[in-house]
């Protein structure tokens, strides 16, 4: 059946096929490379491959370790993915050292800072295995920072008008600014969807200090606390991208001891279990990764799951097909806005969301992100 | 005996066996091959022209006028991109 990701890549063309061939090489890895050898042997359009690597932001880890295993790709196709990789380490480097500046202001202002995704979350799962996709940069600051933290980066360029600014205040959990490049989104909240909103405090409180391969010491989530947010904000993005689902894969590799308990009461504390436990389901279903997560579920919960999975496949299967007349739009509106809500933990989120939904859209508008 | 050093405004990294630079200043990306790389990274440690040279006839099996050649030109690319600076 075809799943291809929805919402948020609409600029893609249809490379169903090649997108499963994808997660289908991205199951193997990080560990198992005779599997992976095994898997290229079979691959007839490595083209159409490259560009669904690409569109998933997973081109330089997957064809870098195609190489190390002899896979034969042609020559052309090497040489264009030389040139992207060139292009992608330039960046990477541009957004590292422009991490470090944005870190270095804010500990001279004396705020917390926390650094999400990025390149230091490619420098530790992917290591010298290659660099990890990033547009910009994401940091996490406490609420009452954030005018301090927007003072404090204006010489690196970052600026945020006011309206902007108390919008974003008021109902998301960052502020884009975009105003430099590489662009910033200053978290105040560390996500904000699925009807709550994840305060900052406690997270920045249990950071923990990382060591970068430059020697800097920076601060970083907990496994469990990352492991969270990575699965919340693949939730948020309706899973677009692969790699949200590889990172999360790489970081059980890297944490083989996560307590799972713990989790799992963070997850519940936060009421986010539904979208957490869905993301470990693709998990499992895309990347063959098992997590003890859905185990410890409740027989309800397992049960809505299996209602999260028919909601997405449905969504998906309306995704994929042409929506050329208003009901095939009805259709996917209603199916996709279904799958969102049944991603909230409680009822009266869910009917909530659902409602404003409806309301934005004869209103001709698009759900604010607080709203969602 | 003439040392470079990279420019203060120049980052790098390690892919493969190339290196690829930055300068952070201009945004501007270079990407040198396994030699250049090799090179760079003998930039890096501080070694002057000629110890480079010494060390890449010790690291390969080539002629080391023709790698005193290879490496002076690769500098003076290097140079004039300003990605190094005399030290």
């Amino acid at each position: 059946m075809p799943t291809r990701y929805p919402d948020i890549m609409p600029h893609r063309d249809n490379g169903v096929l090649a997108e499963r061939r994808l997660e289908r090489l991205m199951a193997c890895l990080p560990e198992d490379e005779a599997a992976l050898a095994g898997g290229a042997a079979q691959v007839e359009d490595w083209p159409a491959l490259l560009r669904s690597a690409l569109d998933h932001g997973l081109e330089d880890y997957l064809f870098r370790r195609l190489i190390r295993v002899g896979a034969r790709l042609p020559e052309a196709l090497v040489a264009s993915f030389r040139q992207v990789q060139a292009r992608k380490a330039a960046w990477t480097l541009q957004l590292a050292a422009q991490l470090d500046r944005i870190l270095d202001a804010l500990t001279a202002a004396d705020i917390p800072a926390v650094a999400l995704k990025g390149p230091l979350l490619g420098e530790r799962l992917y290591g010298a295995d290659g660099f990890r996709s990033s547009s910009d940069l994401d940091v996490l600051v406490p609420y009452a920072g954030v005018r301090p933290a927007l003072a404090a980066l204006a010489p690196l360029g970052y600026r945020a008008d006011e309206t902007t600014l108390a919008r974003a205040l008021s109902g998301d959990h960052n502020v884009a600014l975009d105003s430099a490049s590489p662009p910033l989104e200053l978290h105040f909240h560390l996500f904000r969807r699925f009807g709550v909103t994840l305060r900052s405090d406690e997270f920045l409180a249990r950071a923990a200090p990382y060591q970068t391969r430059s020697g800097r010491v920076v601060r970083i989530l907990t496994p469990e606390d990352e492991f969270l947010f990575l699965c919340v904000h693949a939730a948020a993005h309706s899973f677009a991208r692969l790699a949200w689902l590889f990172d999360l894969k790489l970081l059980l590799a890297k944490h083989p001891a996560l307590d799972w308990d713990l989790f799992l009461q963070r997850a519940r504390d936060w009421r986010v279990t539904t979208s957490v436990a869905f993301a470990c389901a693709l998990l499992r279903q895309r990347l063959g990764a098992d997590t003890p997560l859905l185990s410890r579920l409740t027989a309800r919960q397992r049960q809505w799951l299996s209602v999260n999975e028919r909601l997405f496949d449905q969504a998906m299967r309306r995704y994929n097909q042409p929506r050329d007349s208003f009901s095939d739009k009805l259709g996917f509106f209603v199916a996709s806005n279904l799958y969102q809500s049944s991603l909230h933990d409680q009822w009266r989120s869910r009917a909530r969301f659902l409602g404003l939904t409806a309301l934005r859209a004869l209103q001709g508008r698009s759900l604010a992100p607080g709203e969602a | 005996m003439t040392t470079f050093r990279p420019h203060p405004s120049v980052v790098s990294t390690e892919v493969e066996d190339t290196i690829v630079l930055l300068h952070l200043d201009t945004k501007r990306y270079f990407t040198l091959n396994s030699t250049g790389a090799a090179i760079w990274k003998h930039l890096s440690q501080g070694k002057a022209e000629d110890d480079i040279v010494s060390a890449l006839t010790e690291e390969y099996d080539a002629d080391a006028s023709r790698l005193a050649a290879s490496a002076r030109r690769l500098l003076e690319q290097l140079e004039k991109a300003a990605l190094i600076e005399r030290a």
